[in-house]
């Protein structure tokens, strides 16, 4: 049976006003996010998939707008929210943690008031309550309750990233977004967060979408991955499906470009060439100029986000399965 | 935003984004010009000889003479537009000599850092310390006479040390960033690696800081006028109000002496003070832009 | 192993800075504390390990770009830590290069890239005309495929992306003809399709110009890629030094098998639960002790009192009294289940 939907996304499209004209930094990007899922949105630097996060939480800020698209979160319109809709949207149904949040803690505050500020603006209870609360939270993210005493700057970058998850989870949203949050961090302890991520998640419930350029990470952790280029969704798939089955040029191009830890030692090739202009784009697919496998049509014709198996979409026009 | 501009040659992009954007920038650059046009053409401008003493003492402002007549029978206008000349030529020359200090001394000391770098800062420091007015009070009584080359001097090698001290720090934070290093794994040496890299990358605080001694060096000139160190032959703004103060024009209810001299000064310090500021403001915005200096 | 000479020796290595905490107190970093492996010709040594382990002080020593607080730096069997003649020191700068890590703050943002590279090949051949030195520009940017080199002359390094500016980089390092390059990281601020093919042309250069390779890096799998041989560092020495795939295979410092199990890798069969603590190694407290031993779960009372010394083990070399007794490497068995044990992590 299919799980409930927590989030959707349809056509989005989103754009920055600069001195040129506007750029396209994301455009018909649509995807689902289903109850209790771990969806992965990879891709490398510029190609939209910050700008996706920030969009959902409608935390977009400057020259960037919404140019059109949905966002439906339980069926609901994000991009229709009134001003008490999104402020109970966003602690209460989704939260987000960014890469740089644990250099945002108020370093002045200790890190259990900064816990208990986000409980009690949000939900009546008492004092005492929210105490219990907040060293609830922390426990749960492994850190010793003792330690909501402590200042941000006690803390390790990773105890610090800690207590920023503890914060994104204490109105225990539905949705969690995760925005490269564990990118400055060594690998040991991202290890240990992103395995206590996961126990939490199947403990709580909550679904995530979880950002990264790390390819190898996602692949890793992830249920199901969308791959993105240039603003546009190329490629999702369950993740098995997605590194045994890669159908775009680009994933495979990706996936070559990552160095294996254990697997066959081979030599990979990388993907030559830079992305397009998005404030002009070629005509056809972005990616023709970069792609092995580029053909006469590609240069003409927009390829569609098509379905070419189980929950596998696939954005080339020839796609390369099999 | 960069490719429709490729045509335009690197300095013309800097000259844009630095001055022709800014409104400060613009406003304080019309100034200067115009006191630097009146000075290159003061005998044009000028109705009499600055030193002409053929006029009735304390006339008032007429047709005849715009700005009345000092107590010597000179043409007050006339001065303030020859006055222009020294007192700008001071201030720039001296900022220049300033200028040129600081910027060494601030390279050296930033770059060198350890012990050279301290030894400077803390001379400087001693300087700092040192009423610098005071001491170019004692120093102008000693010398034997204060032409505009001594004044010059003075004023340009006492002036240096703020700048030092705020080059320091900018070239402090430059000489960590990671091409720094690079020029010494190349093998280049330290003058080259000061001048020719870590310069041109502090060129906009270099900038407004020379602007800022300019202005100072005028002030300071004119200080010195007005307290009757500075050489009584030369007509300067600062010499003006001097001499002015001297002959009790405010008894004469005589402002039509003290107050032309004393606006000039203040207007044109400000516009050096508003092209200093409007660097800061932009440079402090995009540290490490687009545009290449 | 072989009969190939040595191009760098660390002999015994240390750097440590001073930095005051009070008015008449001060504290010791060890940034780097004992460290001696040697690179040979035509080899790519990696060295790996997490962030502040030390491994950029490494680089910059063997760049004459920090000094040495103890210890010796041989290349090519010559000392080239400590003060060195001025024209020792122009020799030296002939031999060793750098590509470093920041792409964007390592080219000087106020010149052109044909100056930067320009620069290097005057500064090595005195006395070189102008024409001469456009010509061996044009070849480097051809050489690093910077190709036609025309398109790329007379730009800005903030004209060029990430890549290319790497590429600039190497053009400039090899426009000396180094023997040996150091490489800190450089494609950790790349993305990863770009970073693959700087790894490539690294490896193809070294092909070309038999070049020598220190490869500093924080990601164990690029340093699969590009090595044949690993340096392990933690918290300023070197835990385990050996060829890539032993390591790989069978890891013997309790560090190396964390570190090793930690890192993203969608081929490993199981996911282990690692609780590991995430205490960072102390790098001003006292030296007589196994700087791993904070966290390491087979740690004994002697490991906090003692440092441990080098052992070999088979062709390895492991800093664990783990191995005081090993003669090879199936001796001791290790492998990340000490980490599954009742442990708190965090």
């Amino acid at each position: 049976m299919e799980k409930e939907i927590i989030l959707s996304v349809k056509d989005l499209c989103v754009e920055y006003q600069a001195d040129r004209g506007a750029v396209h930094a994301v455009s018909k990007v649509s995807f689902d996010i289903h109850k209790g899922e771990f969806f992965g949105l990879a891709g490398e630097s510029g190609c939209g998939k910050s700008t996706i996060a920030f969009s959902v939480m409608r935390l977009l800020k400057g020259a960037a707008r919404i140019a059109s698209g949905e966002i439906d979160f339980r069926g609901k319109n994000v991009l229709m929210f009134g001003k008490e809709d999104l402020r109970v949207f966003r602690w209460e149904k989704s939260s987000m943690v960014l890469q740089s949040a644990m250099n945002n803690l108020n370093p002045v505050v200790t890190i259990g008031s900064q816990l208990m500020d986000a409980i009690l603006a949000n939900e009546a209870v008492s004092k005492e309550e929210a105490v219990k609360r907040a060293q609830k939270l922390l426990t749960l993210v492994n850190i010793d309750a003792k330690r909501l005493k402590a200042y941000p700057h006690e803390l390790s970058g990773g105890m610090r990233q800690r207590v920023v998850i503890a914060m994104a989870l204490a109105l225990k949203p539905d949705l969690v977004i995760f925005d490269e949050p564990t990118t400055a961090l060594d690998v040991v302890v991202q290890y240990n967060i992103i395995r206590r991520i996961i126990q939490l998640k199947n403990e709580m419930g909550f679904a995530i979408l979880f950002i990264t350029h790390d390819l190898p990470l996602m692949l890793q952790m992830c249920d199901r991955i969308a791959i993105m280029y240039a603003g546009k969704m190329v490629e999702t798939a369950p993740v098995r499906e997605l590194m045994e089955q890669p159908a775009h040029p680009y994933t495979q191009g990706l996936l070559q470009s990552f160095p294996s830890l254990l697997g066959p030692k081979v030599k990979l090739k990388g993907i030559g060439g830079s992305v397009p202009d998005l404030i002009t784009p070629p005509p056809g697919c972005l990616f023709a100029d970069r792609c092995f496998a580029v053909r006469e049509d590609c240069r003409q014709k927009v390829p569609e986000f098509e379905k070419i198996g189980e929950g596998h979409y696939c954005a080339c026009c020839h796609k390369l399965r099999g | 935003m960069k490719k429709e501009k490729k045509q335009k040659s690197d300095s013309y992009l800097v000259l844009e984004k630095y001055l022709l954007k800014n409104t400060k920038a613009k406003a304080g650059i019309a100034i200067l010009l115009f006191f630097t046009l009146v000075a290159v053409f003061a005998p044009v401008i000028a109705p009499y000889e600055a030193t002409q003493m053929d006029f009735i003492p304390w006339e008032k402002p007429s047709a005849e003479h715009l700005l009345g007549v000092n107590s010597y029978g000179q043409d007050v206008f006339s001065q303030v537009v020859y006055g222009a000349r020294v007192t700008i030529s001071v201030g720039i020359l001296a900022g220049l000599l300033t200028s040129f200090i600081g910027i060494f001394v601030g390279l050296l000391a930033g770059y060198k850092g350890g012990r050279t770098g301290e030894i400077l800062m803390r001379i400087v420091d001693v300087f700092l310390v040192i009423p610098t007015l005071a001491f170019m009070i004692i120093l102008a009584a000693f010398l034997p006479s204060m032409g505009i080359v001594n004044l010059i001097v003075i004023i340009g090698a006492l002036n240096w040390l703020w700048m030092a001290r705020s080059i320091r720090s900018q070239t402090l934070s430059e000489a960590r960033r990671e091409y720094v290093d690079a020029a010494k794994a190349q093998g280049m040496g330290t003058v080259e690696i000061m001048f020719k890299e870590i310069l041109p990358n502090i060129i906009p605080v270099v900038t407004a800081n020379m602007v800022m001694v300019v202005t100072q060096a005028m002030l300071t000139e004119a200080t010195l006028s007005f307290l009757g160190l500075g050489d009584p032959s030369l007509i300067s703004w600062g010499q003006m109000l001097s001499v002015s103060f001297d002959n009790n024009a405010i008894l004469y209810n005589a402002w039509y002496w003290m107050l032309p001299p004393g606006f000039c000064i203040a207007t044109l310090g400000f516009s050096f003070m508003l092209i200093g500021n409007s660097f800061l403001d932009i440079y402090a915005n995009d540290r490490g832009g687009a545009v290449s200096l | 192993m072989s009969e190939k000479n040595t191009a760098v020796k660390f002999d015994h290595v240390k750097k440590y800075f001073t930095k005051s905490t009070g008015l008449f107190s001060h504290s010791t970093l060890k940034a780097v504390d004992d460290i001696s492996f040697e690179i040979k010709e035509g080899e790519i040594l990696a060295v790996v390990g997490e962030s502040g382990c030390g491994k950029s002080t490494l680089a910059k020593m063997l760049c004459r770009l920090h000094d040495v607080t103890e210890g010796h730096i041989y290349v090519n069997g010559e000392e080239i830590s400590g003060k060195l003649s001025r024209k020792k020191e122009r020799e030296f700068r002939g031999k060793v290069q750098m590509i470093f890590q920041d792409p964007f703050g390592s080219l000087n943002p106020a010149h052109k890239v044909s100056y930067i590279v320009g620069r290097a090949v005057e500064l090595h051949n005195p006395g070189i005309s102008k024409k001469e030195v456009r010509r061996k520009v044009e070849e480097l940017f051809e050489t690093v495929g910077l190709t036609p080199p025309t398109d790329f002359m007379e730009k800005h390094p903030n004209q060029l992306s990430g890549g290319q500016r790497q590429r600039i980089v190497i053009a400039r390092a090899l426009a000396v003809e180094p023997s040996i390059m150091v490489a800190d990281e450089p494609t950790s601020m790349l993305d990863v399709s770009i970073g693959i093919e700087i790894m490539n042309l690294m490896m193809e250069l070294k092909e070309k110009k038999k070049l020598t390779y220190l490869y500093i890096t924080h990601n164990l799998a690029s340093a699969r890629y590009m090595a044949d041989r690993m340096v392990v560092i933690y918290a300023g020495n070197c835990v385990e030094e050996g060829e890539m795939e032993d390591v790989l295979l069978q890891p013997l410092h309790p560090y190396t098998i964390l570190l090793l199990n930690s890192t993203p890798e969608p081929f490993r069969e199981e996911q282990l639960e690692i609780h590991a603590s995430e205490d960072l190694p102390d790098l001003t407290g006292p030296m007589n002790l196994c700087p791993f031993s904070s966290r390491c779960p087979k740690a004994s009372e002697r490991c906090r009192t003692q440092k441990p010394p080098v052992y070999q083990v088979g062709r390895r070399k492991v800093k664990c009294f783990l191995y005081e007794n090993a003669q090879t490497e199936a001796d001791v068995k290790l492998d990340a289940g000490i980490y599954q044990e009742a442990g708190d992590a965090g």
